[in-house]
Order: structure tokens, then C-alpha cells, then sequence
């Protein structure tokens, strides 16, 4: 197939809702949830697509799988409108939304993947072979889940019915949202895995987002980072990193309860390019770490902003930004 | 699109759901009985069962059996239609309800089918063995007869009717409360206590438009005659109700789309 599994043009979503103002007053809110995001996918790729809380992802696979009108622009699936031609769409789509809900919960996973499999034009002894495989796939079987009530699953057996639910009818693409939320790391990489098998032996076109750098790293063969419905790069994770080549991440451990951290953290906006983020490494130390454009001017500067917040320092490293570094930079006091 | 695949489908959820709650199965199995000795109960502080029974000509017994049974085959199915959508935004899964290929009307369609299962089953557990007891062979047939009738009667409201009701209500506001006045006001309508006759006028011509109202006519004259209702009679009532039923199609259709329409603008949640 030549065309693209997945084509988004410029689409743009405002969500109206109300802003409240204590019990009776309200005041309407409008939420631009996606400013005109254009990409696309082919068959075979796992694109993810990673931002912050309220960066827009889940309102792109939700107008993707025909779940929410867009305001302007267009999607399509296999060349299907996701709008004007909804039920071509939706019978090329598997849809996983999110891990803990959706299930009915009186019936056994497998009961439920009956229901959803005839719903989704399943039937007779291809739709119980296909239930069977599924469950042995996303490893419901190997945990004995299968003939338990859903009210009984934990939030892994959830998950795992869930993904088992999108795979059922074999669809040519995938819409995941955050697979992995909740997982032991056993059965989130036993997804990952999954997933990127379907897209590399099967030729299934995957959207996939996570909040996992390590797992977009791992999952993802293109990256779209989204910020505040805008899409602010895109590319490999290799590529992403060498669109920040000339930023390195700098790494301060200082001691805990010497000097003023709150200060230091303050005037470091003058030398660093992102928000530092903050973590307490042990009982006695802190570590610290942010972005700078690396320069004999800047490292000065680093260390005399230490020096005159009075805090002790530990260690000072400077190294290659991570995937979450890039992360940080585009979204958080990037360039934007 | 494979019709029975969906029916066997739609029956394990109900099933499974109503078979795995051993008390929700147990007030179905009571809820007639309950009914008609609550309402024997009052009844009898205000007058006799005989003077009931000279004045109707039917055993206030089997007649408020009958009235009971009738209600709770229809509203049961009623219910489950009107519920459904907001039943399924709860628990999350009308997402995958509305992405998949079948369209959300015909499953609406498919509802009321296994609850008629359920019916027939109740009729077996209520209107059959207190009839029998009271008439032998000659209420058995009527029984069985009412059963039917009623299983009928649910189902051509609910087809269609319900439909529209539940999208327009649905498009006014998405809460149980509205369905709290929706559903009061069909079961008064539907004439089942409280016969057509007596009603205001505005609420009797409401009435007619109800295409079970008919049928319900149609157990009521039934009961009164003490045998099966004469032919030309029962074609006319059942002819109207249906008629009734399918004249409701369309708007139904169309309403239920634009209920699918707003759910869309807003984005169903998830
Ligand atoms: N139904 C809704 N009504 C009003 N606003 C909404 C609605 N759904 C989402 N929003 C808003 O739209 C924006 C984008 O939300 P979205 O769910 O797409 O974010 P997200 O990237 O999936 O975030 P998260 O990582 O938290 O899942 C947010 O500001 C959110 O508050
Ligand atoms: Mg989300």
C-alpha cells in the first residue's frame, strides 16, 4: 500500500466547558485542546506521540478513532475520512483508551471480548478462535484471568483485556493511549514487545502514547512531542536528541540542608534553557539538573550562583541530554 | 454485520448480568406477587375484592397479577433501552460501543430481545400458576395469551418509541433524573392500574399515541371477557400498535443519530 495508514491535517479542537465559580456561577472556558497538528503514519511504524498533562494527545486519538468531531482540519485512515466516512474508519481502527475502565463487569474477560468481538462483526467459530488467541497473546491465559468476573481484575488483567479487546478484529492500525499505565514492568514490557512485533511482522500502523521516556525510546520508531496542542518536534529519538546538539544536560548534586536550594533554583533561569528539575537522591544529597547551552561563561556563572547560595557541592557533570531532557527543553522553558 | 452473533451476544451480557446478582433475580421472581398484595393491601381498606370483582367482573386477584406482570415485562424492557446510554458512559464502555462497526441504533434494536426471554420466564413464575389455580385449563390458555401479549407489548414500545424518547431526553439533559419523570409518566399512560377511561383527556390522547397502550387495552378486554379476545378485535388492537410502532422508525432513526451527533461535539468520555 503506498498511501499513509494514518494522515492528520492541521486539526485544531476547542473544547468549551465552564469554568465554576462555586456552586450556582459558572463562566464559560474555552480549552484549546489542539491548535492544527499535521502528521502522518505508515503501515508498519509505531508513532508516539508524548507531551505533558493536557498537551492534546488523548484528543487526537479520540477524534482519530471517530470518537470526537474536530473543529477544522482532517484525519483519515487508510485514506477514510474519520468524519464523513466514520463506519470505513471504524472498521479499520483497535482502540485502547484507557486501561481501567470499559468492560462490563458481571461478565469474564473472556465473556467480554465475546460481546465486543460480535460488535465488531465477529461471529461463530472464527470470533471464539479469535477470543482464544487473544487472550493467549496478551497473557490473560498465563494468569488464569480468562474465566474470572472483570470486577475481579486487577489493573493489569485490566489492561492486558483491554489491549486484547483493540487486537481483536486484526485491524490494520492501532490507537493506544498510555498501554502501559499501571503495569508491573514485567507485563509493560511484555506489551511493548507486543507492540512492536504487530508493527514490524504484521505491518500495523501504531499511535501510541506514554509518559515513559525509556518506553517511547524502546517502542516508538518516530516521536511527536506535543505541547499544548501544538506539535513542537518530531523525529526519531536520536534525531530529537541531536536537534538539542548544542545543549547538554547539566547534573549538580549538592549537599541537603546546606545553604539556600529555593535561591540557587531562582537564579538559575539566568543560565539555564529549561526548568531544573529536583530529586532527592538520599538522606543527604540533592540532585539537581537542567539544560545550558554549554559555553566557559555559562559553567562560571553555574558555579558562582552556587557558591553564593552557600550550598555544598557534591558533584558537577555534564552530559549527552536524554530523551526526558529533550522532553523537558521543548516543553517546559524550550524555545517556545 | 451479523444480526444473530449480536443477539446470542447481547443476551450473555443480560443474562449474565441478572443470572450473577442472585438478589436482583430473586426481586424479579417476587416483584408481581409484591405488587399485587400491596396493592390488595390498600385496596381492601377502601373496599371489598368481592364489590371489586361485581363491579370489574374479573378476579381482582389475577386482574392485578396480570396489571403487574404486564408493567414489569415493560418497563423492565423499557428500562434497559433508556438506561443504556448512560449506563454505558459510567462504565466506560460506550467508547468502544460508538467506534466499532455496528451502528449505536441497531444495537438499541437488539436491546429488548433478550429481556423477552425473561419475560415469558416470569409469566411462568407469576400469570400462569396463580390462573391455573384459579381456572384450570381455561386460565392457562388465557395466561399463556396475556404472556405473549405483554412480551408484545414491551416490545413494540420499546422499539421505536422508547428510542425517541431516550434521544430526545438524552439530548435535553443526560441524567437519570429526567428518566425518573420519563418513566412514571409511560406507565401511567400505558393504562395498566389505571384504565384509559378515567384519565384526563390530554393524558388519554397521550395514551393512544403509545403504541403498547393498545396492547394493554387489548389483556385488559381479554381478562374481562374470561376467554380469548374475539379476533377482529384483536387484529384491530395489535394492527394499531404496530402501526403505531413503526410510524415511530424514522424519527427514532433520526433522533438517535443526532443524539450520536452531540455525543460526538462533545467527545464521549472516556
Ligand atoms: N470533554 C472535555 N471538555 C473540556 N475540556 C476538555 C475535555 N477533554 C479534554 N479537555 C481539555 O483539553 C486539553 C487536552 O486534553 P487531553 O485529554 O487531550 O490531554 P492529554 O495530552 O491526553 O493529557 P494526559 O497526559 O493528562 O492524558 C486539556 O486542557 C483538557 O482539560
Ligand atoms: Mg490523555
Amino acid at each position: 500500500m503506498t498511501e499513509d495508514a494514518v494522515e492528520v491535517f492541521n486539526l485544531s479542537k476547542r473544547y468549551i466547558s465552564r469554568k465554576r465559580k462555586g456552586l450556582l456561577r459558572s463562566e464559560s472556558l474555552v480549552v484549546e485542546a489542539l491548535k492544527g497538528i499535521t502528521f502522518n503514519v505508515r503501515h508498519g511504524e509505531v508513532v508516539g506521540l508524548i507531551g505533558p498533562n493536557g498537551a492534546g494527545k488523548t484528543t487526537t486519538i479520540k477524534i482519530i478513532s471517530t470518537l470526537l468531531y474536530p473543529d477544522s482540519g482532517e484525519a483519515r485512515v487508510e485514506g477514510f475520512d474519520v468524519v464523513k466516512e466514520a463506519s470505513k474508519v471504524r472498521r479499520r481502527i483497535g482502540v485502547m483508551l484507557s486501561v481501567e475502565k470499559g468492560f462490563y463487569g458481571k461478565l469474564t474477560g473472556r465473556e467480554n471480548l465475546i460481546y465486543f468481538g460480535s460488535l465488531y462483526g465477529l461471529s461463530g467459530s472464527e470470533l471464539l478462535r479469535r477470543v482464544d488467541h487473544m487472550i493467549e497473546l496478551v497473557g490473560l491465559k498465563e494468569l488464569e484471568a480468562e474465566d474470572k468476573l472483570y470486577e475481579e481484575y486487577s489493573t493489569g488483567m485490566k489492561a492486558r483485556l483491554s489491549l486484547a479487546r483493540a487486537l481483536l478484529k486484526d485491524p490494520p492500525v492501532l490507537l493506544l493511549d498510555e498501554p502501559t499505565l499501571g503495569l508491573d514492568p514485567a507485563s509493560a514490557r511484555k506489551v511493548r514487545d507486543l507492540v512492536k512485533t504487530l508493527a514490524s511482522k504484521e505491518g500495523k500502523a501504531v499511535i501510541y502514547t506514554t509518559h515513559n521516556m525509556f518506553e517511547a525510546e524502546l517502542v516508538c520508531d518516530r516521536i511527536l512531542l506535543i505541547n499544548k496542542g501544538l506539535i513542537v518536534a518530531s523525529g526519531t529519538s536520536e534525531e530529537l536528541k541531536n536537534k538539542v546538539s548544542d545543549i547538554r544536560t547539566m547534573i549538580v548534586q549538592v549537599r541537603k540542608g546546606v545553604g539556600d536550594l529555593n535561591a540557587f533554583l531562582s537564579r538559575l533561569s539566568e543560565v539555564a534553557v529549561s526548568n531544573a528539575s529536583v530529586e532527592y537522591i538520599d538522606d543527604d544529597l540533592v540532585e539537581v539538573r537542567f539544560n545550558v547551552k554549554p559555553s566557559e561563561e555559562v559553567l562560571d556563572r553555574t558555579i558562582k550562583t552556587i557558591t553564593v547560595s552557600g550550598l555544598f557541592m557534591n558533584s558537577f557533570k555534564l552530559v549527552e541530554p536524554t530523551l526526558e531532557d529533550v522532553f523537558i527543553y521543548f516543553t517546559r522553558g524550550g524555545p517556545a | 454485520m451479523n444480526i444473530l452473533a449480536l443477539i446470542k451476544s447481547e443476551m450473555l451480557l443480560v443474562y449474565g448480568e441478572l443470572l450473577r446478582r442472585k438478589q436482583s433475580l430473586l426481586i424479579y421472581a417476587l416483584y408481581p406477587y409484591l405488587m399485587t398484595f400491596f396493592i390488595v393491601f390498600i385496596g381492601s381498606s377502601v373496599g371489598s375484592l368481592e364489590s371489586f370483582e361485581v363491579r370489574i367482573g374479573v378476579n381482582p386477584l389475577a386482574y392485578l397479577m396480570t396489571a403487574s406482570f404486564s408493567l414489569f415485562v415493560i418497563l423492565g424492557i423499557v428500562d434497559d433501552v433508556l438506561w443504556s446510554p448512560i449506563y454505558d458512559d459510567n462504565i466506560g464502555t460506550l467508547p468502544y460501543v460508538i467506534s466499532s462497526p455496528t451502528p449505536w441504533f441497531l444495537r438499541f434494536l437488539i436491546i429488548p430481545i433478550p429481556r423477552l426471554v425473561i419475560a415469558v420466564v416470569l409469566g411462568f413464575t407469576s400469570v400462569v400458576p396463580l390462573f391455573t389455580y384459579l381456572e384450570g385449563l381455561t386460565g392457562l390458555t388465557i395466561s399463556l395469551v396475556v404472556m405473549v401479549l405483554a412480551a408484545l407489548a414491551g416490545l413494540l414500545l420499546s422499539t421505536f418509541a422508547v428510542l425517541l424518547v431516550c434521544s430526545i431526553s438524552m439530548m435535553v439533559g443526560e441524567s437519570w433524573r429526567l428518566l425518573n419523570i420519563v418513566r412514571p409518566a409511560i406507565m401511567i399512560m400505558l393504562g395498566v392500574y389505571y384504565p384509559r377511561f378515567m384519565m384526563p383527556l390530554t393524558v388519554q390522547v397521550l395514551s393512544y399515541t403509545l403504541p403498547s397502550s393498545h396492547v394493554i387495552d387489548l389483556i385488559m378486554r381479554t381478562l374481562v371477557s374470561g376467554w380469548l379476545p374475539e379476533l377482529t378485535m384483536a387484529v384491530s388492537l395489535l394492527g394499531v400498535g404496530t402501526a403505531l410502532a413503526v410510524m415511530y422508525g424514522p424519527p427514532s432513526y433520526r433522533a438517535s443519530k443526532s443524539l450520536e451527533f452531540k455525543k460526538l461535539r462533545e467527545g464521549v468520555k472516556t
